[in-house]
């Protein structure tokens, strides 16, 4: 339909160039005619692009058990208004293209929920973007939604391909595919796909090269280890290293992929890169996102240089969200590198907009994180080490920000897994007990 | 103390001065002068023991001296009583994920301008709180604070023993100030004795396939939403499962509920319990609804009960229908209406999915009855939305017992197309 819009501007172009003395009142009306024309007809088009799987297939992860493969690739915002023609970014929808080959004997069912338990249906979708007094192209619409849906089971000897829509997430997209046979077996498949065109806090940071061999520390047993992060100083600094921040009260053990993943898989959201470039997706993507879930965290500092990581954790609304920042740390423990990070809680204060505070009782947050990678199936052991130092209610420390804060002094430790740990063997090193600082001390 | 925040900044600031100045008063209760408790269970685990109880909006007031529920807090009150010989972890997310802390629960409520009354309130919310580590021979008391559920709260303590056990214990309690459609029902009323049909397997595939397509008006001659959907189970069991899974329960329609409904339309938020139009099966309006909410009013899930005569294996057979709302559209005689998912299987497997992942089905199975309508020529419901089905619905027998994927029978009665 565009076209002939098109040449019908064309055609009152060109009559207006060439003809200087058409009456105004009438070129005004003419103009509100094709304005009024193209509001009910021009928007109202739906003209999906071409679907070239072959690119979703070879940059997609494919994972296997030899009998069931699954490939699955995240539609970045551009590819998913050149093929359905729509913003779905806008409206919070995000399309996971799946490829399923089913070299099994029994027909498997793909159940949605998994990948997103609030996934959208695909007339749902349709419907969000209907069109005013446009029946014709919203029937095109719902038939092309529901048409290029993944669907439900793929038969033996079969390979079905679609879309799932799913929640707008930015950073690393993590899902599980879990195909059901008639067996009951079920197969799950763990996906971590990074978004494209989202650039987090960690990306550019070059792991190698940030300490040369001679400055990195290698502990094996469990007593001078204790010492060297008991040693470790209390508290994260501004950027001259003059005023001390936010504690320094969480330590990791684990890969770096180990711990990402755990983080991923619960929710913990990769903020943007501090100071991204102005074509960056969080620029457009803030309207769309409602809350800011991917905001840059402020700089703090340790090792002479600001968080190397940082992420956040938005539990239901954009004013309760959980903060996280961690540095590589120069140590190895049996191997294993070392993180050493801050945990907090923002906490909004009410009658001010805007306006946030770290929950000044920080072991809060130290305890969420415990919990946290618990149920993450991620966790070998814990233990707490000294080297905060308390801080009581009645007389809290004070960070560069401003924020008050009491703590029982603690730091937390946690031994991370890259395989799920069950939640009933996870070990208490019993160093430090932690306590709930009375009120009145 | 409500009123305080309706009132212009300035005329605010001046009576916080007087408040300040003259009588300043924040008076929680202490928790025992509360007789929140009387409604508390308690259960236990081994030698692990906990009693649990849900104050009330008025009765959370008394006791934090502040409207908690108006600020979304709901607190929970735990006693964790470990005789164990090893000490254990108490996990506040398995009460909520998202909780809040204690002192993150008394900001939600300060007062402006009052910051000593503010200091005292956090100590209120803090020292009424719960712990984390509860030693051998130990008892603590103390509150979680999650965010509301109206209904009925269910909640699960997960408790973490040195010992490497786990002890989960799940709990169901009816929080006052909601009136849920199904209380009214009487459930034993309905049907007198030689009504009751108790069925075999064969007699129960042959009486559901021969139930009517779809739901009816009052009248009974006009046809609703088709009954997709048949739930075998306790009345217990089924109510715990959809709010395990995290269902809503629906209000009765009354004039509170409509208020509540118009200013939810109206000003986009999220009223969960919302009353839900009746449909007739039985000469009568469904039993039970349930409600799934998504992001807004217009994005949930809906499901209507109806306990029929027939038993099978002594246990009650619900038969229902869930439909997707996915909009709102005009209509002449209503104004507005939800539109359906025109994919009523879309939405009957999402509940399967639902259920499956909570871990809530003992048995599956598929039969006709529906009858089929093809996309090309999809049928009607009572305001007009279309829709297509492959023509089954889906038989789920629940349990509150939480059972395995593999563990799940299915029998093979229909086997649903591809789609």
């Amino acid at each position: 339909m565009r076209p002939t819009i098109l040449s019908v501007q064309t055609e009152l172009s060109t009559r207006v160039a060439g003809k200087f003395r058409v009456h105004p009142a009438r070129l005004l009306l003419s103009w509100i005619l094709a304005v009024c024309f193209l509001i009910l007809h021009g928007c109202a088009t739906f003209k999906p692009g071409p679907i070239d799987e072959t690119i979703f297939r070879n940059r997609g992860q494919s994972k296997s058990d030899g009998v069931v493969k699954v490939t699955a690739a995240v539609l970045s915002r551009e590819e998913t208004g050149g093929i359905f023609d729509l913003d779905l970014y806008k409206k919070g929808i995000q399309p996971v293209w799946l490829e399923i080959e089913n070299n099994d004997d029994r027909r498997v069912w793909v159940p949605s929920f998994g990948i997103d338990p609030d996934y959208f249906a695909p007339f749902e979708v349709a419907y969000m973007h209907h069109f005013f007094f446009s029946k014709r192209t919203n029937a095109q619409m719902d038939r092309y939604f529901h048409e290029k849906t993944m669907v439900s089971y793929v038969p033996p000897g079969n390979v079905r391909s679609g879309f799932v829509f799913t929640n707008l997430d930015l950073g690393t997209k993590g899902f599980n595919v879990d195909l059901m046979g008639r067996d009951r077996e079920i197969r799950t498949f763990t996906f971590f796909i990074p978004v494209p065109g989202f650039k987090v806090s960690h990306q550019d940071v070059d792991w190698e090269g940030l300490y040369s061999k001679d400055e990195i520390v290698s502990y094996d047993d469990m007593e001078s280890f204790r010492t060297a992060l008991e040693e470790l100083p209390c508290c994260s600094t501004d950027h001259e290293s003059n005023k001390e921040g936010d504690p320094l009260n969480l330590v990791i053990i684990g890969s770096g992929k180990a711990l990402h993943q755990a983080l991923i898989r619960r929710g913990w959201d990769e903020t943007e890169r501090l100071n991204a470039d102005s074509a960056s997706m969080m620029k457009t993507s803030a309207a769309f996102t409602k809350q800011d879930r991917y905001a840059s965290l402020i700089p703090y500092y340790l090792y002479g240089r600001l968080q190397d990581a940082a992420f956040s954790k938005t539990r239901q609304k954009a004013d309760e969200r959980n903060h996280l920042r961690l540095w590589f740390s120069p140590m190895r423990f049996a191997g294993k590198p070392v993180w050493v990070g801050q945990i907090s809680r923002d906490i909004k204060v009410r009658f001010l907009p805007d306006t946030y505070q770290i929950e000044p009782l920080v072991d809060e947050a130290r305890t969420y994180m415990l919990h946290d990678i618990w149920y993450a199936q991620g966790l070998i052991k814990f233990g707490y080490v000294k080297g905060v130092g308390a801080a009581s209610m009645s007389e809290p420390r004070q960070t560069f920000n401003n924020d008050l804060y009491f703590t029982d002094g603690y730091r937390l430790v946690l031994w991370m897994s890259s395989r799920p740990v069950s939640f009933s063997k996870v070990e208490n090193l019993n160093w430090e007990r932690p306590y709930k600082p009375t009120a009145d001390n | 103390m409500r009123i305080i925040s309706r009132i212009p900044r300035l005329i605010r600031a001046g009576i916080c001065i007087l408040i300040l100045t003259g009588c300043a008063s924040y008076k929680p209760y202490a928790v025992d002068e509360v007789p929140f408790r009387v409604r508390s269970q308690t259960k236990s685990e081994g030698n692990v023991r906990v009693t649990a109880a849900v104050p009330s909006a008025k009765e959370s007031r008394k006791i934090f001296g502040v409207h908690t529920y108006r600020r979304g807090v709901q607190p929970i009150w735990l006693e964790i009583e470990n005789n164990d010989e090893e000490p254990i972890w108490f996990l506040p997310m398995g009460l909520d994920p998202d909780y809040f802390t204690a002192i993150e629960a008394a900001y939600r409520n300060h007062f402006t301008y009052l910051t000593p009354i503010n200091g005292e309130m956090n100590r209120q919310f803090y020292q009424k709180s719960q712990v984390i580590y509860i030693e051998p021979g130990g008892k603590n008391t103390g509150f979680v604070f999650t965010h509301v559920d109206k209904g009925t709260k269910e909640f699960s303590v997960d408790l973490m023993g040195e010992d490497h056990q786990i002890r989960t214990l799940t709990f169901f309690i009816n929080v006052p100030g909601l009136r849920v459609d199904h209380q009214n029902v009487d459930f034993e009323a309905l049907y007198s004795e030689d009504e009751i049909v108790s069925l075999d397997e064969e007699g129960l595939r042959k009486t559901l396939e021969n139930l009517a397509c779809c739901t009816t008006d009052k009248g009974g001659s006009a046809h609703g939403d088709p009954m997709n959907i048949v739930i075998i189970g306790d009345d217990e069991d089924v109510f715990h499962t959809f709010i395990r899974v995290g269902w809503d329960e629906t209000e009765a329609i009354y004039a509170g509920s409509a208020l509540k409904t118009i200013g939810s339309f109206l000003f986009g938020g999220r009223y969960r319990y919302s009353p839900v139009s009746g449909l007739y099966v039985f000469g009568r309006t469904q039993d039970v609804a349930f409600q799934r909410v998504r992001e807004t009013i217009h994005e949930r899930n809906h499901l209507r009960l109806w306990l029929s005569p027939w038993r099978f294996e002594n246990k009650p057979v619900w038969v229902g229908q869930i439909s997707r709302d996915i909009g709102v559209r005009f209509t002449w005689k209503t104004i507005t209406t939800h539109k359906i998912d025109p994919d009523v299987d879309e939405t009957r497997d999402f509940l399967i999915q639902d259920l499956l992942y909570a871990q809530g089905v003992g048995k599956i199975a598929f039969l006709k009855g529906v009858g089929t309508a093809p996309i090309s020529a999809p049928r009607k419901n009572l305001t007009g939305d279309p829709y297509f089905t492959d023509g089954l619905r889906v038989v789920l027998w629940v349990s509150s017992d939480p059972s395995g994927f593999e563990k799940m029978e299915v029998l093979e009665w229909e086997i649903p197309p591809e789609r």
